[in-house]
């Protein structure tokens, strides 16, 4: 991938000046909160063009480590010292947030000063909407393909795989391509929920969370889709075991090239970028068919602080951040696939050695992540329960029924 | 006692004892604001169910009924106990060791002595990777080891057998340096005219640790005994770092504070967790007590 690096002089500069022009020009300064450090370049870039158009407001990007991330936030705003803007994922409370008007109404905000959403998908639209109004504008989104490595398929002479694949195709493919006296696994069995099972639960028509909002661990098809993921591991032999890949994760087997396949996320494109085996070897399909076709798909949007002192200012970077033009950019550094759907073709252009189209395919069926209100209650103690289930330590049934029962409990408490 | 205690009260001038309390006010308000008053907050918590985002509501004891009947406590309580049993036995014990053989006066006593003081002062988060690796089943340096005299050594630290072992290893490797210093002080302190006159009327060397040193070191065995249960109780950082809140063998390793964290900070139920920690803080005060009864019985005060 090319462009990097020059934009990552281009960014410095930019901050340097940025940074020189403040306290000459910026009345006010923008808190924005984000997890991790991959985007920061990418964020340092965007916020000093918007300072470029407007000098009397620049923007502090404040990172927080993931797992830290939703505390911070939650403690933040209950203190009154939250982010004027922010990082929000399903997951993380979004609609805890809305309900509770923790967020600013952004429809209410569009009434008196449009916005053109036109170019960003329907469904992640949808996604951040809540009682009929919008609470975040999308930023980007990813969904989860599978990733081989090229020369353990041509080593073995088998075909890559393609879009005529199924689970069975991936279990005949994993059995012949694993061979453990070199320490190559066929697949890996990621027991986490974006890698892992929400893929195959929803492949095999189950649900993680039911219409009628209850826990769907009871239907046959959720545990039909729990139990190939442990026949992998148990009968065909073809998958580390839970224990194995808790200690050595999937992607840095993967990257050992001591796995054939992974299922793994969109966002691994630039991880893996500039790796000299992965740009060789690392190419991605979209995932196998089920009984229907199926991608976990997350998707980050940018809220307003309610509780802010610089809604206005919050209110034009937020608009800014909606804009084609942050699309491209966050498109053409290979970052992230944009929310803006016409743009996606960047992204894929970005790192062209992996062939990133299929992430982009997926998005026609993507399932935007399973959530609810109180989504950790249930989410923390149904992924230890799956590794039990996994581990072959606990029947697969005996698990799912544990966590129908503890995500009934959690999901008739909430609000509906 | 009380005599001269109250004659040199009122020695004391009214300044004097203005400016005592002036110098003590930080440790008092600093204690107060960030101990005492934390305190008081989580009892009231504990009867509260307490929203993510505030939303706080009177449930009486709700959170207490609840915990009566969660399984999860239970096994929480038991690797408390382990931790806390099986650490302070294994630190104060080979503390004591440490320290006698670096009281004899070995060459390079102060190397030594810097070495296992190392782990107290190493960051906990850097020396957790390192142990992740050593217990790492495939390529760790324990099972290469264990290898060289054909043991087929388990995932330590995923391995739900194993997991709550691993966590002791490590609070005691982490613990044993300050128990051996303040054990060693203790040591410097034997007088040696008593040693002597024990070697005059005929004791052997191990005779005279056992009716002499170890008498006189038992306030500060006391000492090192109640400061590393206390410890032992809230071991957080080797859990959360080594196995971490989605782990594998969580429930089989979790401690009491490890599920109050857990409830408190990652599901969010603000109100159990604080039920939960109070629950801890009796346990606490309550072997902290008996501690101090049992004293009588074991401590000589020279």
């Amino acid at each position: 991938m090319k462009p990097f690096k020059p934009l990552v002089a281009a960014v410095a500069s930019a901050t340097v000046l940025a940074g020189l022009a403040t306290p000459a020009l910026a009345d006010v300064t923008l808190r924005l909160s984000i997890w991790g450090s991959t985007q920061v370049p990418m964020l340092e870039e965007i916020s000093a063009r918007f300072t470029e158009q407007h000098p009397d407001i620049s923007i502090s990007i404040e990172p927080v480590p993931r797992s830290d991330y939703v505390t911070k936030l939650e403690t933040s705003i209950v203190g009154g010292s939250g982010p004027d803007i922010f990082w929000n994922a399903l997951p993380d409370r979004f609609l805890d947030l809305s309900r509770l008007g923790l967020i600013e109404n952004l429809s209410e905000w569009m009434a008196d000063d449009p916005i053109d959403l036109s170019p960003i998908a329907p469904r992640l639209l949808d996604a951040f909407t809540y009682d009929g109004s919008l609470y975040a504008i999308p930023k980007d989104f990813d969904t989860v393909g599978l990733w081989y490595n090229k020369g353990l398929f041509d080593a073995a002479g088998i075909a890559y795989p393609d879009d005529t694949w199924t689970w069975e195709t991936l279990r005949e493919t994993a059995i012949a391509l694993t061979d453990l006296d070199n320490n190559v696994y066929g697949f890996v069995v990621n027991p986490g929920t974006r890698q892992g099972y929400y893929n195959f639960i929803a492949q095999n028509g189950g649900k993680v969370i039911t219409d009628d909002h209850r826990s769907g661990f009871d239907m046959p098809e959720t545990i039909e889709a729990i139990q190939f993921m442990h026949d992998l591991i148990h009968v065909d032999g073809v998958s580390p075991t839970i224990q194995q890949t808790e200690e050595v994760n999937p992607q840095t087997r993967f990257q050992a090239g001591q796995a054939a396949m992974i299922f793994d996320g969109s966002w691994r494109a630039r991880a893996f970028d500039g790796d000299p085996n992965m740009m060789e070897n690392a190419r991605v399909a979209v995932l196998p068919k089920g009984v229907v076709r199926a991608s976990s798909s997350g998707t980050l949007g940018y809220s307003i602080n309610a509780g802010s002192e610089h809604k206005e200012e919050a209110w034009e970077f937020l608009k800014y951040l909606a804009s084609p033009e942050v699309a491209l950019i966050q498109a053409s550094t290979g970052t992230v696939i944009p929310s803006h759907l016409d743009q996606a073709g960047v992204w894929v252009d970005a790192i062209p050695e992996f062939e990133l189209q299929a992430f982009v395919e997926m998005a026609d069926y993507a399932a935007v992540v399973s959530h609810s209100f109180n989504t950790p209650a249930w989410d923390q103690p149904t992924r230890v329960l799956i590794k039990r289930a996994l581990a072959g330590d606990l029947a697969v049934e005996e698990a799912a029924s544990d966590i129908a029962e503890l995500m009934n409990k959690v999901l008739a408490a909430e609000p509906n | 006692m009380t005599r001269p205690a109250a004659r040199r009260k009122e020695r004391y001038e009214w300044n004097v004892v203005f400016w005592a309390y002036v110098l003590i006010a930080p440790t008092i308000i600093g204690e107060g604001l960030f101990a005492l008053w934390p305190l008081v907050q989580s009892i009231y918590l504990s009867f509260t169910s307490w929203g993510v985002f505030g939303q706080v509501e009177w449930t009486g004891g709700a959170n207490y009924a609840r915990l009566l009947d969660d399984p999860e406590v239970y096994s929480a309580l038991r690797n408390t106990i382990v931790i806390s049993v099986a650490s302070v036995a294994g630190t104060v014990s080979i503390a004591t060791l440490l320290a006698v053989l670096l009281n004899v006066g070995v060459r390079g006593t102060s190397l030594y002595r810097v070495l296992l003081f190392l782990p107290v002062v190493t960051m906990p988060a850097a020396s957790a990777m390192v142990w992740k690796w050593i217990f790492n089943g495939d390529l760790g340096l324990l099972n290469g080891a264990l290898s060289v005299i054909g043991i087929d050594g388990p995932s330590w630290l995923t391995d739900r057998a194993t997991a709550l072992w691993s966590i002791v290893i490590v609070t005691i490797w982490n613990e044993i340096g300050i128990g051996m210093i303040i054990l060693l002080a203790g040591l410097q302190g034997v007088p040696r005219s008593l040693l002597e006159a024990a070697r005059l009327d005929g004791a052997g060397p191990i005779a005279s640790f056992f009716f002499v040193t170890l008498p006189l070191l038992t306030p500060t065995l006391f000492f090192v005994v109640v400061t590393s249960t206390i410890g032992a109780f809230q071991m957080f950082d080797a859990i959360f770092l080594m196995i971490g809140p989605e782990g594998y063998a969580l429930d089989s390793a979790q401690n009491l504070i490890f599920l109050f964290y857990k409830e408190g900070f990652i599901i969010g139920d603000k109100g159990y967790a604080a039920a939960i920690v109070l629950v801890l803080f009796l346990i606490i005060a309550i072997v902290t007590a008996v501690q101090f009864w049992l004293q009588k019985r074991w401590v000589h005060y020279g």
